[in-house]
């Protein structure tokens, strides 16, 4: 669900550069410095995940892992995603470097949604952390594929053509990404729950 | 002298005949060498042209075998051309070695800074 050059029209590209400059600032500003590591590992983690490949008839989608990410890392998700989104767009060739503020927007604002949905559904027992972890990763996938959706009719395409192809091509994805956070939620849950409760508040130093 | 004329004679239809019989000779000639060959050596000839067919059927097969395996190689030219878009563990190794060392230095300016605000109140 990479966007490639030339597909948007060239106001919307530099738009959406602006919108993911902002997001990106703001993104930064509300990182707490002591989250960094974390934010590295969870960066490499999404710069890798996309080429994980799951195979689907003729074709084959890969992992997104925005809303993993957004989980973990809260504020910081856009700034972890756009640099890997910049990576993978200079190493392996995926989506244009024109595009890279819109493919910033697709995969960074569902993270952010994610990780709000994740605090908001609040679970109080294990399971239910389990349970808002899956459905708030399941919803980002399907969000990044409605702003794909929303980007592509600016281009003209047909909005709700495009969103109905993206989220049935996504729908493996989407079930996928739900699964594989609830294991990882589940597991971090077990053995460093601190890193789920997100923005660290830690007594100053 | 009688003699004489008669053989004149004799010899003046045989030139009046002899012109149009070498002039024929060309055109009738082949066919009848080619007899005379055919008729002679009719199993060589009969070698010559099975051995120039199991030729041609030769070549003909390799070309075919040629053509096979020239698609067999454009097909892995095709493969190789996806396969080289395609990451590779020094893509992905490189472009971990990137977000560490990103972070590293963020993390390391981080520090700095609280160690300065540390030390300084």
């Amino acid at each position: 669900m990479h966007l490639s050059d030339g597909v948007l029209p060239t106001a919307v590209a530099v738009g959406s550069f602006a919108a993911s400059g902002l997001c990106l600032a703001l993104s930064i500003k509300k990182t707490d410095g002591e989250d960094l590591p974390k934010i590295a590992v969870m960066t490499s983690a999404f710069f890798v995940a996309s080429l994980i490949h799951v195979p689907l008839g003729p074709t084959s989608v890969h992992l997104l892992l925005p809303g993993l990410v957004g989980i973990l890392t809260g504020w910081s998700a856009f700034l972890s995603i756009f640099l890997g989104l910049v990576l993978q767009a200079f190493l392996f060739q995926f989506g244009g470097l024109t595009a890279l503020g819109a493919n910033g927007l697709m995969m960074g604002l569902p993270a952010w949604f994610a990780a709000w949905l994740f605090r908001r559904m609040g679970a109080h027992s294990a399971t239910g952390t389990v349970v808002a972890a899956a459905s708030a990763s399941a919803a980002a996938v399907a969000l990044a594929a409605l702003i794909l959706a929303g980007l592509l009719a600016t281009g003209g395409e047909d909005f709700f053509g495009v969103a109905k192809i993206a989220v049935a091509a996504h729908a493996p994805v989407l079930v996928l990404e739900g699964v594989i956070s609830a294991f990882v939620v589940s597991f971090l849950q077990k053995v460093k729950p601190e890193l789920l409760r997100n923005p660290v508040r830690r007594p100053s130093a | 002298m009688k003699v004489r004329l008669v053989l004149a004679m004799f010899l003046m239809c045989a030139g009046l005949a002899g012109g149009p019989v070498l002039a024929a000779e060309p055109g009738t000639a082949p066919p009848k060498a080619h007899e005379a060959v055919a008729s002679a050596g009719g199993a060589d000839a009969e070698k010559g042209t099975g051995e120039a067919v199991r030729i041609l059927e030769a070549i003909q097969a390799q070309q075919r075998e040629m053509a096979q395996e020239l698609r067999a190689v454009k097909r892995e030219i095709a493969a190789l051309k996806v396969a080289l878009n395609e990451p590779d563990l020094k893509d992905i190794v490189g472009g971990i070695g990137y977000i560490l060392g990103v972070f590293g230095i963020a993390f390391y300016l981080h520090a700095r800074n609280r160690h300065r605000q540390h030390t300084g109140s």
